[in-house]
């Protein structure tokens, strides 16, 4: 499972229309100026090869090395640039692998081994062919301490890789384990072993091929720019996959949200991940061109309240503070854009994605502040002084709700959540503080409430999130529920779907009846690309998934003309 | 000359040492760090805890301030925590971009606030003078960033005349040599013009003084009452010796420049060192932002020592004095 | 001959610029008598975000659908108090600063003034950048950041004042009389530093101003959701063609705000004519 702060479009626009017709001769640098007009003849009607991709991102890669990068804009390059034995799909609600360089593979009776057959056809950017050292190499850099990979945990449950022939290699497993498992661990973006076997391991981070990696993907570093723009160029000789459409793929680095939707508006970029639906209804009133579309359900956010605080250690209290909060309002107003709405109930930590471990059968509490005041008064919690707040032994109910700074949406999340649970008599301060600083804040417990996202696994894991254990720092309320903790145990440990589904539901149900969270909502991912490149599937792994499949038609414009 | 320039130079090492070390220490007992940038729940706390300790940020402070300060003494900043690579390498590849930035800012101020400067001195006292004065104190009391904003508006939304930020169009790198040139200094007017235009409002106000101040002495007095026009005496005796001091504001005016150029390149993604500082400081990327703050220092007192020279240069009374 | 206040009178420019920052202050203590809506308010989130100015929002409301003119008012609290003791704290050192280096003199003249030389040349926003960033943001961090920076010009000014007074007949008869160092310092030098002081403290609060706009409008300034003017700048940004008022409102006020410290500073320096000049930082 994943967490990253959501990189929030901290603000600035810096809108730019960008049309140069006064001072400077016209057509400078316009490339669709240059007089290369597609000659006229009939609409193209299927792929065809060509064209430059541009992608606004929001921060530079750190290293091209899939064994020690750490970053988003890293991953998603080794991923096109790299070999991997497999490639992750999501279909049917549900995370698998296909084949990639591996052709085949076989799980040993036991479940404690996995033989895996590589192509041979497959060779790396100078001409080496891939091989079963390779696999090897790769794992052994990633599980070497002296390396200190952030994969390491990947491979713990592998006791050894071994070579069987060149085409051939066996992993090893510590524990029984199915298949699932086993070639999820087994999947790893490779290094070439050649290169590679050698270096200076302690400092791999450092090692010179980082910025000039060579690989056998679709795709090869052409030009890197830190700081600036990554360019990939399609790798003629790929045989891991089909030769891309697109030509060339060029990363620009641009930080600030505004800035890159500006130049997606205005040209400069024709693709970037993380809409703002706020801004949906701008981009297809003045941008036609572009296409929203919509990935799926992988965010979710949240207020914890923090279970050591007496203020919020009784449930009853939390769903009360729950039932205070609109979170239909919210939707409506932070996730509606266009007509369209991109928000969804939360009832869980479990995403809706997969359908079968999401248990749709929770009703959510009622927005009620009344009958929520009723609960609090049973509680001893009533406004005795007049003074419009709370009140118990004549303790007030006060507490400083924080948020990560630079995120508009939180920003206005929180001061609509202030104000009504203002209204209903709770005094709430507000705190921003710097997303790093409010993490740490949660790791040690230290804060009341804290209003947060998640970017939820495909995979259900709930332990590091929900179990009592104190090695579970992501459990940031200090929740603590028995019956919970033995559901996650036994969850973990089934087998059979069917019945490790139902567990999950149960758990879900426990959570939310004691409210550790108050879940606000599920936002839909938006990415925007340009209607001229076709073949574009949405989906909730990765931004670019399939991209060797996307291509570029270049009567696009022609076309539109025409209609 | 050269004793003076090494004397100078030696009086700066411990201001730029002591800011890297109080930067140092400030950023290492603030809370967060950089490990915590890229945590995943994935990776266990024994993997973290090795990550910190590949980065070298397990050690106790102690330790690490050695380290570091071993290092900054045979002027190796080490590695950047995100880019893994030197810091030098880094900000030597942001640093000509800042200093083409600001040097186009110098040229524009000066330019622009000594013509203004004459001009008002000129018509003293006259409704032009005035105008020009009250005008110039506007541009004076305005925040750079905010005159960014305003000529963005302007010059790149309401009249869509202007790239509103970045440093080259895309696929600039495909263009002819001189094109892309032409496509560089394109985008780098507007950031250029902001640092200009609140800075030429200073160097006016203070030229103009300069200038008012020298005409009140006796040679000038002597020479108009040569009968030489008040035009001629502007020309030929005010201006040499009323400007001579407005190039001590060259080297005063370089802290306003440096840190005037943080906020207009991180508005118009100018990929200088401010930009990469503003990023690292987003990233806790420790040696990275001392690594700039330490440049620019060093680019201030550069500045300032060539700003002595050439006053030296331009006034003999000084000149024979040291 | 006029006296000071008499040619400080005579300059309307100043005088005017004196009303406004009256005015402002004013504005700014009675901001919840005279704001038509609370600063952080929303008012109908759903319709009435980002709207111009209108009969109801006089200079339009932001994404939040907060009144922009109330949180300009809220905001001139933030902006104008932690310019004040920003300076305020910049003067106890500036003067401690100055009085410790033109009394004593010799060796502890040099090493100060050499270090106030330094420290006006290093580029006060990169340093208070660096600094800022990695602490919890608080009202009370910027003023003192603030005032950590700003008090060279004071220290300089302090400095160059009591050397010129300490040859005069009055100073030295006090020293002669008996008067130790620091009574000297305190009873007769320091209150004939007091023209200087208040011009350099006008000045500044300008620059410190538009200091913390700067830090603000990066983020680094004050936390919101308190307004402060350089983060409503920031605010604004995103929606720069769509709704301008955000940007500009805050902008002009800081303009104003720092506009009139100008004027007023400059027309007492005019009127004490102390040679003074500073170069604006942000």
């Amino acid at each position: 499972m994943m967490m990253r702060t959501e990189s929030g479009g901290s603000a600035g626009s810096l809108v730019h229309l960008f049309i140069l017709t006064v001072l400077l001769p016209a057509c400078l640098w316009l490339p669709g100026c240059t007089g290369e007009k597609p000659a006229a003849g009939p609409a193209v009607e299927g792929p065809v090869h060509g064209g430059t991709m541009v992608v606004g991102w929001t921060s530079d890669a750190d290293a091209l090395n899939p064994v020690v990068q750490q970053t988003m804009l890293a991953s998603h390059v080794d991923t096109l640039i790299f070999p991997n034995p497999t490639a992750e799909v999501f279909e049917d609600c549900r995370l698998t692998v296909q084949p990639l360089l591996a052709e085949s593979w076989t799980m040993g009776e036991d479940g404690l081994s996995l033989t895996m057959k590589l192509r041979t056809d497959v060779v790396w950017e100078d001409g080496t062919p891939v091989t079963a050292d390779d696999v090897i190499l790769t794992h052994q850099l990633m599980a070497d301490p002296e390396v200190a990979s952030p994969r390491f945990n990947q491979t713990e449950r592998i006791a050894a890789v071994e070579k069987v022939d060149d085409q051939t290699v066996r992993y090893t497993f510590t524990e029984p384990y199915d298949q699932e498992t086993q070639l999820y661990h087994a999947s790893q973006d490779l290094l070439p072993a050649h290169l590679f076997r050698d270096a200076d391991r302690p400092n791999l981070r450092r090692h010179p091929l980082n910025d000039h990696p060579v690989g056998a993907g679709p795709y090869r570093l052409e030009r890197w720019e830190r700081n600036q723009e990554l360019v990939l160029s399609a790798n003629p000789a790929v045989t891991l996959t089909d030769p891309p459409y697109i030509e060339r793929v060029v990363f620009r680095i641009i930080p600030e949200y505004t800035t890159r939707l500006t130049e997606l508006m205005r040209g400069g970029v024709d693709m970037m991940d993380g809409i703002q639906v706020e801004d949906v209804e701008r981009l297809r009133r003045e941008n036609p061109e572009i296409r929203i579309l919509p990935c799926g359900w992988r965010w979710m956010e949240y207020v914890a309240w923090n279970s050591r605080d007496p203020l919020f250690a009784d449930p009853r209290v939390r769903r009360a503070l729950t039932m205070c909060i609109d979170r239909d309002l919210l939707v409506q107003v932070l996730l509606t854009g266009g007509g369209e709405c991109f928000g969804r109930t939360c009832v869980s930590s479990i995403t809706p994605e997969l359908c079968g471990a999401y248990n749709d059968g929770i009703e959510p509490l009622p927005h009620d502040t009344r009958a929520a005041l009723a609960i609090l008064g049973d509680l001893g919690w009533k406004d005795s002084d007049g003074d419009g707040v709370l009140d118990r032994d004549s303790i007030p109910f006060s507490f400083t709700l924080k948020t990560s700074a630079g995120n508009p949406r939180r920003e206005q999340a929180t001061v609509m959540i202030q104000s009504q649970l203002r209204e209903a008599g709770f005094d709430v301060q507000l705190e921003q503080l710097e997303g790093m600083v409010l993490f740490e804040q949660m790791k040690n417990k230290e804060f009341q409430a804290a209003l947060g996202g998640w970017s939820v696994g495909l995979y259900v894991d709930p332990r590091a999130f929900w179990h009592s254990g104190d090695e579970y720092v992501f459990n940031f309320t200090s929740y603590s529920n028995a019956a919970v903790d033995e559901l996650i145990a036994r969850g973990e440990g089934e087998t059979d779907i069917e019945a490790a589904n139902a567990i999950w539901h149960e758990m879900q149900e426990l959570i939310y009846e004691d409210q550790p969270y108050t879940f606000l909502f599920w936002v839909n991912k938006l990415m925007a690309i340009h209607q001229r490149f076709e073949g574009v599937e949405a989906n909730l792994l990765t931004p670019f998934y399939g991209l060797e499949r996307w291509w570029e038609n270049p009567d696009w414009e022609r076309e539109q003309d025409g209609t | 000359m050269i004793r003076f320039i090494l004397k100078r130079l030696l009086h700066a090492v411990p201001i730029l040492l002591g800011v890297s070390i109080l930067l140092f220490f400030v950023m290492h007992l603030a809370p967060g760090d950089p490990s915590y940038y890229y945590f995943n729940p994935d990776s266990s706390p024994e993997t973290q805890a090795r990550m910190a300790e590949n980065l070298g940020l397990d050690q106790p402070l102690s330790v690490q301030f050695f380290r570091w300060i071993s290092a900054f003494a045979r002027f190796d900043f080490q590695y950047s925590l995100i880019h893994h690579r030197p810091v030098t390498g880094l900000i030597l590849e942001a640093l000509p971009r800042t200093l083409i930035l600001s040097s186009a800012a110098l040229l524009l101020m000066f330019g622009g606030g000594i013509l203004l400067g004459v001009f008002s001195a000129a018509r003293r006292n006259t409704l032009a003078d005035h105008v020009v004065s009250v005008v110039s104190l506007f541009f004076y009391s305005m925040p750079t960033f905010w005159l960014a904003l305003m000529l963005v508006l302007l010059f790149a939304l309401l009249l869509p005349i202007m790239p509103a930020s970045g440093m080259s169009s895309p696929n600039a790198d495909l263009l002819p040599p001189l094109q892309r040139l032409l496509d560089r200094l394109w985008h780098l007017l507007l950031p250029a013009l902001t640092l200009g235009l609140s800075g030429a409002a200073g160097i006016a106000r203070y030229a103009r003084g300069s200038l008012l101040e020298v005409a009140g002495q006796d040679y000038i007095r002597t020479a108009r009452a040569k009968g030489l026009s008040e035009r001629q005496v502007l020309f030929k005796h005010s201006l040499r010796n009323g400007l001579i001091p407005v190039i001590t504001l060259f080297g005063l005016s370089l802290p306003f420049l440096f840190g005037g150029s943080v906020l207009v390149e991180w508005i118009f993604a100018w990929h200088g060192m401010g930009w990469l500082m503003v990023s690292a400081i987003g990233q806790r990327d420790y040696p990275l932002v001392i690594g700039c703050t330490f440049f620019y220092s060093l680019m201030v007192v550069l500045g300032n020592l060539v700003a002595d020279l050439l006053y030296r240069a331009a006034d003999p009374r000084i000149r024979r004095q040291s | 001959m006029n006296g000071p206040f008499a040619r400080f009178r005579q300059n309307r420019l100043a005088l005017a610029g004196l009303a406004l920052i009256i005015i402002m202050y004013l504005g700014a203590l009675m901001a919840p008598l005279l704001a038509p809506y609370a600063p952080d308010e929303s008012i109908d989130l759903i319709n009435n975000r980002n709207s111009a100015p209108s009969g109801t929002h006089i200079l339009g409301t932001d994404r939040y659908a907060r009144d922009i003119f109330s949180r300009l008012l809220y905001g001139a609290r933030i902006s104008l108090t932690v310019g004040l003791a920003a300076v305020g704290l910049s003067l106890v050192i500036g003067t401690l600063v100055g009085l410790l280096a033109g009394q004593l003199g010799g060796w502890v003249d040099t090493v100060l003034m050499r270090l106030v030389d330094l420290l006006i040349s290093f580029p006060r926003l990169v340093l208070l950048l660096a600094v800022a960033a990695f602490f919890h943001r608080s009202i009370l961090l910027i003023m003192v950041l603030l005032g950590l920076t700003g008090w060279m010009t004071t220290a300089r000014v302090i400095r160059g004042e009591i050397l010129a007074l300490r040859e005069r007949e009055f100073i030295l008869a006090a020293g002669a009389l008996g008067a130790s160092p620091v009574r000297v310092a305190f009873r007769h030098l320091l209150p004939n530093c007091l023209a200087p002081l208040v011009v350099t403290a006008t000045l500044g609060l300008g620059q410190a101003i538009l200091v913390e706009a700067g830090l603000s409008f990066l983020g680094l300034g004050v936390p919101p959701p308190t307004a402060s003017w350089g983060a409503m700048v920031n605010e604004g940004r995103h929606l720069l063609l769509e709704a301008p008022w955000i940007t500009t409102f805050p902008g002009l006020a800081i303009v104003f705000a720092v506009l009139c410290f100008n004027l007023v500073g400059d027309a007492l320096r005019d009127a004490f004519d102390p040679r003074l000049e500073g170069v604006k930082e942000g």
